[in-house]
């Protein structure tokens, strides 16, 4: 059993559930969306990332640049939030979290690929 | 440059991660403790504000507590966090300090800017391998002529002496094995503008070189400099197309100035470098000679000295060398005893060919005191020795590194040159004092620069021009001055190619045909204004007639010729 590969696929999966867990729920509803959660999924996204540093194949590559779009859109997503009154104005609370929510909505379909990825390359060492 | 930007990304996969998840926890431990704000009620951070006070915390700035006074439950956590994040950033600048200077990645780094600056060159140039005593000349006086520069050297320090010379461009310098292919191919071997190879490493090293320009690149010379026959003989096999042997060279040098002292000074004058004031005619004596140091270039020479006649005692430290010639002095040859036993009193010469410089200097003095009248021969071995063999009053410096140098630059410069210079060496002493007493009347006394006109449509139009329209024209034409006709120009026709036959010293009424090769010596300046002539055929048309033929469609007056 290889421990590095264990870690490696966990963060990866992992990234896509928080990302999912924060996702999932109607899109204006702030109750259904958690800051915390936000947080959780942008670490474990940012985890992922570097532990597909380095990795020079053609599937490695991929993997390391879905991981990147999905850590840019919710870095955006904190940003957006954080600056909510700024953007928005003052009150507007549906929209702030509609467009939050959106943009980790993007950052889930990039960790789907992400996932998708190391499914093929695993199913694809028969071993 | 990618595939080192990957390798520095896996080793900074660590120090990342320990910075991520010690910021993660810091933040989140942040946001769960409440804080209290001014009357006293809970209240909590939110994750963005966290986020800002750790990273001025892990920074080490510390700006102070915000929104409201921190709570101990809160300082706490605070104190955790410095310590946390803080050593967290030293360790991940400590590993991006140590990966960006481990040797490896900057040798890689190096590797790819040198990569660049090879493709970047855009003009030709001359890869030399190899940059010692003889390599340093070489690249000197390639620069003179203003060719582009590649040089490979396994020695850094040698090749940072390199890069402070002020030579008009930076040159690029790879430090590295020229026997590694890969080497070569990186350097731009098999590049486009690339006219030629040099090797002058070690002997296997330049075999090595060869075979690889050979098979790369086979369009182009390939010049290496061997010590050694059987390398010489093994290089010749796979059609190394010139195979420098210096101590050959320099023997050979020995008889042609037995032979024909006039036709030495033209073969140094044609082959030193730029500006070199021509040497005196020097006549070397008949006699007894005494030759110190029987290794390569010890018998080279003692083979040259008793081809033309002269008796000569040898005399070698090791005893294995000399076996089987009669006579020898064993010894160092620096002490005067030994070289009384060598019969220095009456010797007429004396060679200190040992391959140690300092040894063959005291051999000199130590000879002189004994016999002051005697002809010194000596070799320098180091460049750092230069200075003191040019205070030593010799009649004749060994240089072998000078004589390859020039040797190869000629060749590079003007592969014209050494067929004429073949010729040299197997002419009359007459023929070539008449020669000799040409260039001096005409060139004056600095060695002459030499140079090729070709006459085909592309390298010189005006002539090919005039030549189409089947006019005669005679060789004496392109010596004369293009801005005045009158005066010739401080050059001498030395040698035309036509077919592959050789015609010397061709006389001023020789008719030209297309395609000719001519090779000519002369001031440099000369160089330049031949190549008007070569270019326009309205100058050719002004040093035949005196008329310059009129260029454009009005032709007022003048008719065409």
């Amino acid at each position: 059993m290889n421990f590095e590969k264990t870690v490696f696929a966990f963060f990866i999966v992992l990234a896509l559930t928080l990302n999912f867990g924060f996702f999932y729920g109607p899109a204006g509803d702030l109750s259904h969306h958690h800051p915390a959660s936000l947080f959780a999924a942008l670490v474990a996204n940012l985890v992922a990332m570097v532990l597909k540093f380095g990795d020079r194949t053609h599937l490695g590559a991929t993997m390391l640049a879905t991981s990147v779009a999905a850590n840019l859109h919710l870095i955006a997503a904190g940003v957006v939030w954080t600056l909510a009154d700024y953007l928005f104005g003052p009150g507007r609370e549906r929209e702030v979290v509609s467009t939050v929510v959106s943009l980790a909505g993007g950052a889930l379909i990039a960790n789907v690929v992400s996932v998708v990825l190391l499914v093929a390359e695993t199913l694809s060492v028969r071993r | 440059m990618t595939s080192s930007l990957f390798l520095a990304l896996r080793r900074l996969r660590r120090p990342l991660l320990t910075l991520i998840a010690s910021y993660a926890l810091c933040t989140l431990g942040l946001v769960l403790i409440p804080g209290v704000d001014a009357e006293g009620r809970p209240v909590h951070m939110d994750f963005m504000h966290a986020f800002y006070v750790i990273s001025y915390t892990g920074s080490t700035i510390g700006y102070g507590e915000i929104p409201h006074a921190f709570t101990p439950a809160q300082r706490l956590w605070m104190i955790f966090t410095m310590y946390v994040t803080v050593t967290s950033w030293l360790y991940s600048i400590g590993s991006i300090i140590t990966t960006l200077t481990a040797p490896a990645f900057r040798r890689l780094i190096a590797e790819r800017r040198f990569q660049a600056q090879v493709r970047g060159i855009g003009q030709p140039f001359y890869l030399i391998c190899g940059y010692g005593h003889t390599g340093s000349i070489v690249v000197r006086e390639l620069r003179r002529y203003d060719f582009g520069v590649v040089v490979i050297d396994p020695d850094s320090d040698r090749l940072d002496a390199l890069g402070l010379l002020d030579l008009g461009t930076a040159i690029p310098t790879l430090c590295g094995h020229a026997n590694k292919p890969e080497m070569l191919v990186m350097a731009g071997l098999t590049s486009r503008w690339c006219m030629g190879v040099v090797a002058l490493s070690s002997d296997q090293v330049n075999l090595a070189v060869a075979m690889a320009a050979r098979l790369l690149n086979p369009a182009i010379p390939a010049i290496c400099r061997t010590h050694s026959a059987d390398i010489a003989a093994n290089m010749a096999s796979f059609g190394t197309r010139h195979i420098i042997n210096p101590f050959v060279a320099f023997a050979q040098r020995v008889v042609l100035t037995y032979r024909a002292p006039s036709a030495h000074v033209v073969f140094e004058a044609l082959t030193s470098s730029h500006r070199t004031p021509t040497a005196p005619l020097m006549q070397l004596p008949r006699g007894r000679w005494i030759v110190c140091g029987y290794g390569r270039f010890g018998q080279a020479v003692y083979e040259a000295l008793r081809s033309q006649g002269n008796e000569v005692t040898v005399i070698e430290s090791d005893p294995a060398r000399a076996t089987d010639l009669p006579g020898t002095v064993s010894g160092g040859g620096t002490e005067a005893p030994t070289l009384l036993a060598a019969g220095v009193a009456q010797a007429c010469g004396i060679v200190a060919g040992t391959d140690h410089g300092i040894n063959n200097l005291s051999i000199i003095v130590t000879a002189r005191e004994l016999q002051p009248q005697i002809f010194t021969i000596a070799r320098e071995v180091d460049r750092d020795e230069e200075l003191l063999f040019k205070h030593a009053g010799l009649h004749l410096r060994v240089r072998l590194a000078y004589l390859a140098a020039t040797e190869a630059v000629e060749w590079l410069h003007n592969p014209l040159l050494p067929p004429f210079l073949d010729q040299l060496m197997g002419c009359e002493e007459g023929w070539a004092a008449a020669l000799l007493a040409r260039m001096v009347e005409i060139i004056g006394d600095v060695s002459p620069a030499t140079w090729v006109a070709t006459l085909t449509p592309t390298a010189s139009p005006g002539i090919s021009q005039w030549l189409d329209r089947d006019s005669p024209l005679p060789i004496n034409v392109l010596l004369r001055d293009p801005r005045e006709r009158g005066t010739p120009l401080p050059a001498l026709a030395l040698m035309v190619r036509r077919a592959g036959e050789l015609i010397l010293l061709p006389p001023a009424e020789f008719m030209l045909v297309l395609g000719d090769e001519l090779l000519f010596c002369g001031r440099s300046d000369s160089q330049r204004r031949m190549q008007w002539a070569l270019n326009d055929s309205a100058v050719v048309s002004y040093l035949v007639t005196g008329q310059e033929r009129s260029r454009s469609w009005l032709r007022l007056g003048a008719k065409a010729p």
